[in-house]
């Protein structure tokens, strides 16, 4: 089996529940200090796959290792080193905010200090204020925290800001950019393409159970032959809106010929990227 | 943190969340005590058939005893479990390095640590408010039988949270399966007769044992209720059995 220090390995991964195949031969890699982003459709195998690296879910067959161990063995060393944020986990209700911080922070050997934690999240207000009585969003920061206690190596996002409002979603992102700052290691899965576009350093596309693409986000948009979008206002006050596959030699005809304002230049997306990925 | 101290720590939570959720302090705190004064009160002066030399609340504290121990490691077990799991906290816990053996025994701790305070206040009550106190030769017995008790019903609660899917089920559930096997077992009341078939039957299950075993410790006429033991012991053990084959950490889906 290959050596290698990245934190994430995984080869020919498959897992059926009975006769349905949810992944059919994944491979995978996850490199030092990077923000990688597993994106594809729902059913496609994203929760599954994050749910086998942490350990939650057996694999058919394949070879899998996180920080160099077999997550399905449950190794407490593994655990003591990665951080989960899951969907829908709740909370002893009846602890305040602090509390549950510390009583986390206690599981592990070198926890991040409790106010550090409280300023990463900006719940320093919330410190005394029992877990049932925060809002959604602040329930949200408050799984981010717990992830973030033992001072992981290695963090999954499972869709960490699905329901913030676009403040909430920058803080989010700020702090997930903070991670990657310090050398941390994050796995996120998302929806929303414009955040994994923002913050992966690499992208991979899931769909039908097995990676459809890798690379970063400027790669994969190459990958994909969608145009840049050109519109502006003409002479004639019409609003015209154009497709352009050579956006320079469009955009020098354009200005060279007419009277144009508010010109805009829409480059192609991950999003336009991951629609021809994924399309059957 | 070593073993111990992080097992001090576990317990702590559970008891700091336990006594602020204030549906759990009521069933397993208000519930047993205020039957107790009430009931306890009614039933003063009263004569128990064929034994007029005895007091009956000497049977009806006992009898308390045993329900506040059911409630507060069966019920309220059962319920915190349920609802934890369905709440998603423990697959929560399972993404950290706390041991889950080290969870469950904290969780168990926290429950032997309720229910003996239950225990002693029921015993002490009482001792102050009725002046009925199990017979000293008895009370290794009475601790004995309170342990044992604990232990079976703690199981038995693990096990039973384990067929719980959703959190607003537990309390019907929970309360479905161990009022009306108190009542047939004559836990609340001291003069039940039931036709001999029915009460083999009952006396098999850890409800009418546990009852049997506390009224030994307590009536000066009572043998030490072996069979009661025994079939208290063998629940203890299908509890254990049960909950370590149909324990789950994460939500049904």
């Amino acid at each position: 089996m290959p050596v290698s220090n990245s934190p994430i390995v995984v080869q020919g991964l498959r897992k059926h529940y009975g006769e349905r195949a949810v992944l059919t031969g994944l491979d995978l890699e996850v490199r030092p200090g990077e923000v990688f982003s597993l994106l594809g459709p729902n059913g496609a195998g994203k929760t599954t796959t994050v749910e086998i690296l942490e350990g939650y879910r057996n694999a058919t067959a394949g070879f899998v290792r996180v920080l160099g161990f077999d997550p399905a063995s449950h190794p407490l060393e593994l655990r003591q080193r990665t951080g989960v944020v899951l969907q829908e986990c709740g909370f002893p209700n009846h602890l305040r905010v602090g509390e549950l911080l510390d009583g986390w922070r206690a599981y592990y050997p070198t926890p991040r200090p409790l106010d550090e934690l409280l300023d990463v999240v900006e719940l320093r207000e919330e410190r005394t204020t029992l877990v049932r009585r925060l809002s959604g969003g602040q329930r949200r920061r408050l799984d981010f925290a717990l992830a973030l206690a033992g001072d992981p190596d290695l963090i999954f996002l499972d869709e960490p800001t699905t329901g913030f409002d676009p403040e909430a979603r920058r803080r989010c992102w700020a702090a997930i950019e903070n991670l990657q700052s310090l050398g941390k290691t994050v796995l996120l899965t998302t929806h929303y393409l414009d955040e994994a576009e923002r913050l992966s350093d690499r992208v991979a596309i899931l769909s039908g159970g097995t990676i459809r693409a890798v690379g970063t986000p400027r790669e994969l948009t190459h990958l994909a032959n969608a145009p840049t979008r050109i519109s502006f206002t003409a002479a004639s006050g019409d609003r015209v809106e154009l497709e352009a596959d050579d956006s320079a030699a469009s955009l020098r005809t354009l200005l060279a010929n007419g009277d144009v304002s508010d010109l805009t230049v829409a480059p192609p997306t991950l999003e336009d990227a991951y629609l021809e990925l994924v399309a059957p | 943190m070593n073993g111990p101290r992080l097992l001090v720590h576990q317990v702590g939570m559970e008891q700091r969340a336990f006594w602020r959720n204030p549906e759990a302090a009521f069933f397993t705190f208000v519930l047993p005590v205020g039957l107790l004064l009430i009931f306890g009160a009614i039933n003063s002066g009263d004569t128990v058939r064929g034994r007029p030399d005895l007091d009956p609340l000497t049977l009806f504290v006992p009898g308390i005893l045993a329900f506040g121990i059911i409630v507060a490691a069966y019920g309220t077990l059962a319920a915190t479990i349920a609802t934890l799991r369905a709440e998603g906290v423990l697959k929560r816990m399972r993404a950290t390095p706390l041991p889950p053996g080290m969870y469950i025994a904290g969780q168990l701790t926290s429950v032997l640590l309720t229910s003996l305070l239950i225990a002693v206040t029921t015993v002490v009550l009482g001792r102050v408010v009725f002046g009925i106190s199990p017979q000293v030769g008895r009370l290794p017995l009475l601790v004995g039988v309170l342990v044992l008790g604990i232990l079976c019903f703690a199981a038995l609660g693990l096990a039973i949270s384990a067929a719980i899917r959703r959190a607003e089920t537990s309390g019907a559930i929970t309360n479905g399966t161990y009022l009306p096997l108190a009542l047939v077992s004559g836990t609340f009341s001291y003069g039940l007769v039931l036709p001999a078939w029915l009460d083999h039957i009952i006396s098999a299950f850890p409800i009418k044992a546990l009852t049997t075993s506390l009224r030994a410790a307590y009536d000066p006429g009572a043998g030490i209720p072996i069979s009661s033991l025994l079939v208290l012991a063998a629940w203890a053990m299908i509890g254990i059995v049960l909950a370590r084959r149909f324990f789950r950490w994460e939500p049904s889906q």
